[in-house]
């Protein structure tokens, strides 16, 4: 029992983690307004995009997938695609961050609009290596228990069954 | 079944307590250029009943760091994050902020304010004077105030150019004067930088530089 | 098992799509359609006005020298002591000035024309709204 009150715990900090993450790319609670332009800078610090527009696209995109795959996670019949994407997007932020530090890049977080910060890179990469993890073990947790308890969608009685 | 589990761990979080309480979170100077930095600080305490630890302390800008001197700190204790701002160039209102977030989810992520009004002891307005060619080469004025709480005397006026003269009136001494800027013809483009040289301040008395052009 | 994690996925992906399609469209409708705060300017109007631009980037050096519009002058209050003379001699009091900065909540180029605008006292100075960000866009 402790067990299973752990396991959840760990799945709803990692879903908090990403649903935090997403709707805070979406709106500027502080100020009021869209942080979207805001994110498109951010985006576009690291270089890697070849295009202005797909930075536009991503910014407007990622959160929302972020945001949905964190709810993933706590729905049976869509949990492993939720880890799976989950641990996809740790690992390209890591590696777009491990390619920022190599190039010596600093990103601008556009919070007052000012200019540059000095990102902290190994506490950052350190912070998504956890993250990435806990991606992993539910991955590979939620892969295999579905696996294991494969629930018909409907039942003998032929009424839908809850996930 | 596994989503009604969730809802007792919500709940759960608020019970161990933690926070930080901030002695001033905004901060305000007036400064001059020639001070070239400012240092504030900003004291906290943890009167939460667990430690905290300071994650991340931010700015927002290169021109202003933030230093701590350790992560965590146990209930009951008090630390300071030290804000340091240089000015660069800077002349005018400016706000730096700092944000503050901690390990904890129940503490908000705090910022740190400090607003530092930078102004020069000498206004010259404009720094910029400007003729097009052909135009009549009338003399254009060049207004320098002193703030009353300290007085700024002017000790030269000299134009790097000589086909720009440039001559200084007092209105009253050590608080305003007129310099007059004539150029000599404006047939062609030319180009003098007039160097105001002040008294103030003692040890490094500054000067300022007028811009002369004849586009 | 990755299979169905990859099909499960996808259907992550796929439900992801629908806000963020009402999102972005929201949100680049508003982009368009959000007042110009004074002496600013959109990119679509700078473009109307072609070369006779003269461009001033108020960001750091290293994002000056990373990469700027065309044409721009590096003018920052970091070493505005440094840079104004260079600025001085290149302007063009028939040409109109436009500032940029990153775009999104960039404050620099505001507080680098305002002080053009009182030091100096030139009028014609303006704001690009978006910053570069805006620019380099379509």
């Amino acid at each position: 029992m402790v067990r299973k009150v752990i396991l959840l715990a760990l799945r709803t900090a990692l879903a908090w983690t990403f649903i935090h993450a997403g709707v805070l790319k979406i709106w500027d609670f502080g100020r009021g307004q869209s942080a979207t332009p805001d994110f498109v800078v951010a985006i576009q610090q690291y270089h890697l995009l070849p295009s202005p527009d797909l930075s536009v696209l991503l910014a407007v995109y990622l959160p929302w997938l972020e945001i949905f795959a964190a709810l993933g996670l706590f729905f049976r019949r869509v949990r492993s695609g939720a880890a799976l994407t989950i641990t996809a997007l740790t690992t390209v932020f890591i590696g777009a961050l491990a390619s920022a530090w190599m190039r010596g890049l600093r990103i601008d977080c556009g919070c007052f609009g000012r200019d540059e910060v000095s990102t902290d890179y190994p506490t950052l990469l350190l912070r998504d290596g956890f993250i990435l993890a806990a991606a992993l073990f539910f991955l590979f947790r939620d892969a295999r228990h579905a696996a294991e308890k494969d629930r018909p969608m409907f039942g003998e009685s032929g009424r839908f069954t809850l996930p | 079944m596994r989503l009604l589990l969730l809802i007792p761990l919500l709940f759960l979080a608020p019970l161990a307590h933690a926070d930080l309480k901030w002695d001033k979170l905004v901060q305000e100077f007036k400064r001059v250029p020639d001070d070239k930095e400012i240092e504030a600080h900003y004291v906290f305490h943890n009167t939460g009943t667990t430690p905290v630890t300071i994650k991340s302390v931010h700015s927002s800008c290169g021109c202003t760091t933030a230093k701590l001197e350790k992560k965590t700190y146990a209930p009951g204790e008090q630390g300071d994050v030290v804000l340091h701002f240089n000015f660069g160039d800077r002349k005018g209102n400016y706000l730096k902020g700092v944000i503050v977030t901690t390990d904890d989810k129940n503490v908000e992520p705090v910022t740190l304010k400090l607003y530092v009004e930078i102004h020069d002891p000498l206004t010259v307005a404009p720094a910029l004077v400007f003729w097009r060619t052909g135009e009549a080469p009338t003399a254009r004025t060049v207004q320098l105030t002193a703030e009353a709480a300290q007085h700024v005397k002017i000790k030269s006026v000299t134009s790097s150019n000589p086909n720009f003269t440039a001559t200084l009136q007092t209105g009253q001494a050590g608080l305003n004067y007129t310099i007059a800027i004539t150029p000599s013809s404006t047939a062609q483009k030319e180009s003098a930088d007039i160097t105001v040289q002040t008294d103030f301040p003692a040890d490094a008395p500054h000067a300022y530089t007028i811009f002369a052009r004849i586009k | 098992m990755i299979a169905r994690a990859l099909r499960q996925a996808a259907v992550l992906l796929a439900l992801a799509l629908l806000p963020a399609i009402v999102s972005g469209a929201l949100q680049l409708g508003w982009k368009d359609s959000e007042p110009l705060a004074p002496g600013e300017v959109r990119a679509a109007t700078v473009r109307e006005w072609g070369d006779k631009v003269q461009w001033v980037d108020a960001r750091s050096r290293d994002k000056y020298e990373a990469g700027h519009i065309k044409g721009a002058i590096l003018l920052n209050e970091e070493e505005w002591n440094k840079l104004a003379p260079a600025f001085i001699n290149d302007w063009d009091p028939d040409r109109p000035v436009v500032v940029y900065c990153d775009g999104g909540s960039c404050e620099l180029s505001h507080a680098v024309a305002r002080r053009l605008r009182e030091e100096y006292k030139i009028g014609d100075v303006h704001v690009l709204k978006g910053g570069i960000t805006a620019w380099s866009e379509k």
